[in-house]
């Protein structure tokens, strides 16, 4: 008995250190959050860059200001160059062929494609390697989604939302992501710019995007299917410094998730992106019938290059 | 030259700079007029934007006759010829224009019809899986509209606002994604903010537009409005009315009743208009829209 109850002691001193211990170990992994707010827009709400922000319970519009304000202005992508459908977000060389597994020094981070998916590159690759532009978005008005041709970006939190610029989409396309913690619908009618949700996880803002129409680029020679889903995760590594890391499932497309990364400096908070000067009509980027590429002018007329030049 | 000789000649030099900083006595009027509102007051006449800005927010609005500014009441009417007293007062320049765009519609009524305007493009490269058929460039047509400014604020598809802090959108439906963008709490007379364009702004077939309250109005300013009408029949007053690059609207939106909008614009335009052209415009609340949530079309 002794012996049990001495034991039984023992056990219970443990199963208390051991709490102890675990709660240590549980403080020091999960992050206590920097504030406590109660009233914050449902844009806000979970929103933590690891420090306190203003904020007034009976305000919430001092905490929305304050996420515009470390937001605002516009993050040209560092990454990718300018304006130029040829900067894969691979970073492979055009010519490379992404279906031969045999390929002499194939670039990292490649996609891994579908037999489908391989059977439509390898009809459009020859098309690349001639000159011409075959993708479908650059071939009309650039029609895309991100993560393709998001050169600037551009944010403004609304109390229950983010409007954000989709640059390449004919211009400056303007896309409304709901975070207003509804779910994506059930019965998706596909469109451009797809349906968009998205949350805060810390400092990370999360963005789930799907329901995009087939057959856009996701970089020059591949294009996306209906099923294709996008988890975007932008965080500010510096105050003018945007991560963003883009995860593309398309089951029809990729035999796996297919993770990218972009970076983004903020170059201006004066200019506005969210605009229609280069609406596809108004800028008459008609397909060059002779080439297959782009005939692309400018609104003053003056052809503007075209895409690719090699 | 002593240094105390050098003091007076600074001084004096700064004196006739003066006149440059001088403020005109209407921004010395607003400042003061700013200046007398204490801070609990101004505290409520935020909290009652920031409320009508949530309001308005919910839903979509419709504009009522839309359109036209005029009384056509759609293009059928215009191009029956018929005259009406009330549409734009355009200089003789753009009287011409006017009968040029009214010719061209009568041979190609997309000339003058924004709804119908079509795209003659080709395919191009392959398709994924969209169409197993795909041919590479196989013409194709795309009906594209396009309401430029002015026509984009009584286009005839539901319209939503979206407020941040700093920018406000219109969201339009009928151009499928296509958000006015305009910079919130920022005026153009030099009071708020002090804007300036720069000189080599580019017109946008939206306008550049920025807004502010006063009191229960919002004034939205409008210029560099792109004017390609010769190209694409949306980018006029309203069909068939074009305008220059010099265009300039001022829209002062008011809530009359809970779902009821009021739009009084006012159109300038030296080259195009021999005076200002105010019209009138009444935008409802449609029943049951919160949920609905508008999706981009095809047309970018």
């Amino acid at each position: 008995m002794l012996n049990v109850s001495k034991y039984h002691r023992v056990s219970t001193r443990s199963i208390i250190v051991s709490a102890l211990l675990w709660g240590v170990g549980l403080s020091a992994q999960q992050k206590a959050p920097s504030q406590i707010r109660v009233n914050d827009f449902p844009s806000v709400r979970g929103y933590d860059p690891g420090y306190p922000i203003p904020y007034d319970p009976n305000n919430p519009y001092l905490a929305l200001e304050y996420i515009n304000e470390q937001f605002d202005g516009v993050w040209g992508d560092i990454d990718g160059g300018n304006f130029d459908v040829t900067k894969l977000l691979s970073r492979a060389p055009q010519a490379e062929d992404y279906t031969d597994p045999n390929r002499p020094n194939p670039t990292p981070n490649t996609p891994h494609l579908t037999p489908g998916a391989a059977k439509v590159f390898s009809m459009m690759r020859p098309m690349i390697l001639a000159g011409n532009n075959p993708a479908q978005g650059a071939g009309w008005c650039f029609i895309t989604h991100a993560p393709t041709l998001s050169i600037l970006n551009q944010f403004a939190f609304t109390p229950d939302s983010l409007n954000a610029s989709i640059p390449g989409g004919g211009g400056s396309i303007h896309v409304h992501i709901y975070m207003d913690g509804r779910a994506h619908p059930a019965n998706l009618k596909p469109s451009e710019t797809g349906h968009q949700i998205a949350h805060w996880e810390g400092a990370t803002l999360v963005i789930d995007g799907m329901g995009f129409v087939a057959d856009r680029d996701i970089e020059i020679g591949l294009l996306n299917s209906d099923q294709q889903h996008i988890i975007t995760r932008y965080k500010r590594q510096k105050p003018d410094l945007l991560v963003a890391e883009y995860t593309l499932i398309d089951s029809k497309l990729f035999t796996e998730p297919w993770t990218t990364q972009r970076r983004y400096r903020r170059t201006s908070s004066d200019i506005n992106l969210l605009r229609d000067t280069q609406h596809c009509t108004a800028n008459s980027n008609l397909p060059d019938l002779v080439s297959g590429g782009n005939s692309l002018t400018g609104p003053n007329g003056k052809a503007l290059q075209k895409v690719p030049t090699q | 030259m002593t240094k105390r000789t050098c003091s007076v000649v600074f001084l004096i030099g700064l004196t006739g700079l003066s006149p440059a900083f001088a403020q005109r006595p209407s921004d010395v009027a607003k400042v003061r007029a700013e200046w007398a509102i204490t801070d609990e007051q101004r505290e409520e006449t935020i909290k009652h934007q920031h409320a009508m800005e949530q309001d308005w927010s919910r839903g979509l609005w419709v504009v009522r006759h839309p359109l036209f500014y005029s009384s056509y009441n759609d293009v059928n009417y215009l191009m029956s010829g018929r005259k009406i007293t009330d549409g734009a007062p355009l200089t003789p320049e753009y009287q011409k224009k006017a009968q040029e765009l009214f010719a061209a519609g009568k041979a190609d009524r997309a000339a003058i019809d924004t709804s119908i305007y079509t795209l003659h493009l080709r395919t191009m490269g392959a398709s994924f899986n969209q169409d197993p058929n795909f041919v590479p460039l196989k013409p194709m047509d795309v009906v594209c509209p396009l309401y430029g400014y002015p026509l984009t604020l009584v286009e005839p598809y539901p319209m939503k606002w979206e407020f941040a802090p700093t920018k406000i959108f219109q969201i339009y439906s009928g151009d499928g994604g296509i958000a006015r963008l305009i910079k919130a709490d920022v005026s153009t007379d030099g009071f708020k903010g002090g804007f300036r364009f720069l000189p080599n702004t580019i017109p946008d077939g939206l306008g550049w537009g920025f807004s502010h309250w006063g009191s229960d109005v919002l004034t939205i300013d409008v210029s560099y409005v792109a004017w390609w009408y010769e190209q694409e029949s949306g980018f006029v007053m309203e069909p068939g009315v074009p305008h220059s690059d010099k265009l300039h609207g001022v829209e002062k939106w008011k809530q009359t009743s809970p779902d009821v909008l009021e739009l009084e614009l006012t159109l300038t335009d030296p080259v195009a208009l021999t005076k200002p052209w105010t019209v009138t415009k009444v935008f409802d609340r449609t029943k049951g829209t919160e949920q609905i949530e508008l999706r981009d079309r095809q047309c970018h």
